[in-house]
Parts: C-alpha cells; structure tokens; sequence
C-alpha cells in the first residue's frame, strides 16, 4: 500500500488525442497500490465527463464508460473545476458521474495536498 | 468569390476568423464543434451531426448552426468556390 497522496490532472477534450484515456489508464493502475487518489478536472477535460456521449459515432474507444466504474477502485476524490464548467455553460447536471465541483481557490488547496501530481 | 472555411478545432477557428468574407460559410466537424458553442461569425453555419452527437452536444445546437452529414459536406465542397482546411 501507497501512502503518498496522488493527483492526476484531467486537461484534454475526450476524443482529440489518446491524453483523456492515458490518464485513466494512470489512474487506474495506481489504484492497484492502494494509493490516496484525487482527479481533477480542469479546462476542456470537462467535456470528458459530459453524459450521453457517444465515441463510436466519432470513430473512438470509448473509455469514457470506465469513468463510471470508478468508484468500485475506491477512487471518489473526484474535483471539477467550477470555473471550466460555467465557462462552458455546463453545471454538475451535465455530468456522468458525483463529483466535488470547486472554486479554483478550492482546486488550488486541493492540488497543494498531493504529494505527486501527474498532468494528462 | 464564397470559400467553405472548414473547423477542426478551436485554434483552426481562431487562425480563420480574420480571413473569412461575407459571401463565406463555416463547417465545424471534429472537436471544432465545440467551437460552435461560442461565439460565431454572422455567417452560414454548419456542423457535422454525427460528430456533434458523439460529443453530447446535438441537444445544445446553437439555432444558427445547421447540422449536416457527410454526403451534404461533400457537395457544399462542389457548390463553394474554394474549401479551406483549417
């Protein structure tokens, strides 16, 4: 088991390149340490987590199902950031799974508690 | 001259912005259709359906922006003067 608190960085659209689903790769195998995780998603990441999308119309894998799965990794520390969501006239609502949606001095306070922090 | 300026993405967006005319139309596909969503040009404006709809963005369809297919993107290329690729 891990102790180190780790960050993983959300910044890609889901489907312009592989950034989306390497992340979620990342996540998932550091799960297997058991490590303290906590996914951010910030700017255009956002749209990753956007209900009702649909990959194979854009000729992609879908990862972004596995989003929904998880929580059964223990993963639940799950931030979006307020700012990239109203930017984007999009609200929780919007969004495929429960996250904590936080103002970007929270995302700030949030970041600065990780002790490695990996950006996708 | 009428030039179909075709969008990939926001920065394609951005580079033809200051070279579009009136006579112009603009085709957003790929992740240019989230530049869609902002603020467009006051011209003729189109998006690729299925590249909307795997994006979840066909139920935000702005009213100015039409949605078309692939056989309709083929034949404005014919109708237009000229097709940019951004």
């Amino acid at each position: 088991m891990v102790e180190s608190k780790i960050g993983v960085i959300f910044t890609a659209l889901p489907f312009a390149n592989q950034q989306g689903r390497e992340a979620l790769d990342a996540v998932l195998a550091a799960s297997a340490y058991e490590a303290p995780l906590s996914l951010f998603f910030l700017d255009d990441s956002v749209w990753q987590l956007v209900k009702a999308q649909d990959p194979l119309q854009a000729g992609a894998k879908d990862y972004l199902s596995t989003f929904k799965a998880l929580a059964l990794y223990d993963v639940e520390d799950i931030f979006v950031s307020q700012d990239a969501l109203a930017a984007r006239h999009l609200s929780s609502e919007d969004l495929s799974i429960e996250v904590r949606v936080l103002s970007s001095q929270g995302i700030r306070d949030q970041l600065a508690a990780q002790d490695c922090i990996y950006r996708f | 001259m009428s030039t179909l300026h075709i969008i990939c993405s926001r920065q394609a967006y951005l580079r033809a912005q200051g070279l579009m005319d009136a006579s112009d139309a603009v085709l957003f596909h790929g992740d240019g259709c989230y530049q869609a969503l902002e603020v467009l040009p006051s011209l003729p404006c189109y998006w690729v359906g299925s590249d909307a709809k795997a994006r979840a963005l066909a139920s935000r369809c702005p009213q100015k922006v039409t949605a078309v297919e692939w056989p309709k993107v083929v034949s404005m290329t014919l109708v237009f003067d000229n097709t940019v690729t951004w």
